[in-house]
């Protein structure tokens, strides 16, 4: 008797459960599927700006901006795509959490993004990611005056 | 394997988001005979920085994924599950953000599927893991 009852409240899930599928596919089916707009963030450097030329820069004075340059090439060049830059103490790890977290818009045409953050004397690892891809990674150091 | 189909609404700028999840796991419980199942449920994804318009990057990916399951069990099983799953980012390390923390989702589902080795009551928890893909978002306000 339970077998029955567990078996006539199965088709009914079953049945329901298609029907709710074959909505969302007929629902769906008009829709193009998603195509994200794909980031590249390639040869990742820090620096500084000296008469309008971006120069490679990997220990940088307290107080002092911090510059990340690099080739940055989207899918579709017209597009804007947000990016997270991350600042750790130290070297990263798996169990260490990041001390800046900054969510920025980009484009191709940008040629340097701004780490807009105060960092007091030491070594620190600035991550960029594209949602959970990373794109790069670089070290900085930052002394006292 | 188990391929899982996700209707995420991004309540704050409204849009749907329809992600495909492929994966792998495996089993640790009451003796299965498991021949297949389906099953519905709910998910809430923790950990969303809230200062990303576009989440996309941040649902697509690869997770680890734990669960458990109770389940009434004769030849064919209707069964309670609880999901949990911990986002990896590229690298594999679980994905955190200052301010929002670990990223993760848990989710509610029951699940129906014919069971070869009925036991009265089912019991089990599954350990894997997944891939998620985007492939659809639809703006909805």
């Amino acid at each position: 008797m339970k077998q029955k009852e567990l078996t006539a409240v199965g088709k009914i899930f079953l049945v329901v459960w298609i029907v709710l599928c074959m909505l969302i596919v007929w629902a769906l089916s008009s829709i193009p599927v998603y195509k994200p707009t794909i980031i590249n963030f390639t040869n990742l450097y820090t620096c500084e700006k000296v008469e309008d030329q971006w120069i490679a820069v990997s220990s940088f004075n307290v107080g002092q901006d911090i510059y990340l340059c690099g080739n940055i090439r989207l899918s579709d060049s017209t597009q804007k795509k947000e990016i997270q830059v991350r600042v750790y103490e130290g070297e990263r790890a798996f169990y260490k959490h990041e001390i800046f977290y900054a969510n920025v818009m980009v484009s191709s045409m940008d040629k340097a993004i701004l780490v807009n953050t105060y960092l007091s004397p030491g070594i620190y690892e600035i991550q960029i990611n594209s949602g959970r891809r990373v794109l790069g990674v670089v070290q900085v150091e930052v002394v006292s005056q | 394997m188990y391929d899982q189909w996700d209707f995420l609404i991004d309540w704050k700028e409204g849009n749907l988001y329809v992600v495909q999840t492929v994966g792998a796991f495996s089993y640790l419980g009451t003796p299965t005979g498991m021949l297949g199942k389906i099953y519905a449920g709910t998910s809430v994804v923790h950990g969303v920085p809230g200062d990303v318009s576009d989440i996309s990057g941040l649902l697509a990916g690869s997770q680890f994924d734990a669960s458990a399951e109770i389940g009434l069990d004769a030849f064919a099983e209707v069964g309670f599950g609880k999901g949990f799953s911990v986002a990896l980012d590229s690298e594999g390390n679980p994905y955190y953000t200052l301010g929002a923390g670990y990223m993760y989702t848990t989710a509610n589902s029951l699940g129906f599927g014919p069971n070869a080795v009925p036991n009265a009551i089912e019991l089990g928890g599954q350990l894997g893991g997944s891939e998620s893909f985007i492939m659809w978002v639809i703006p909805l306000w």
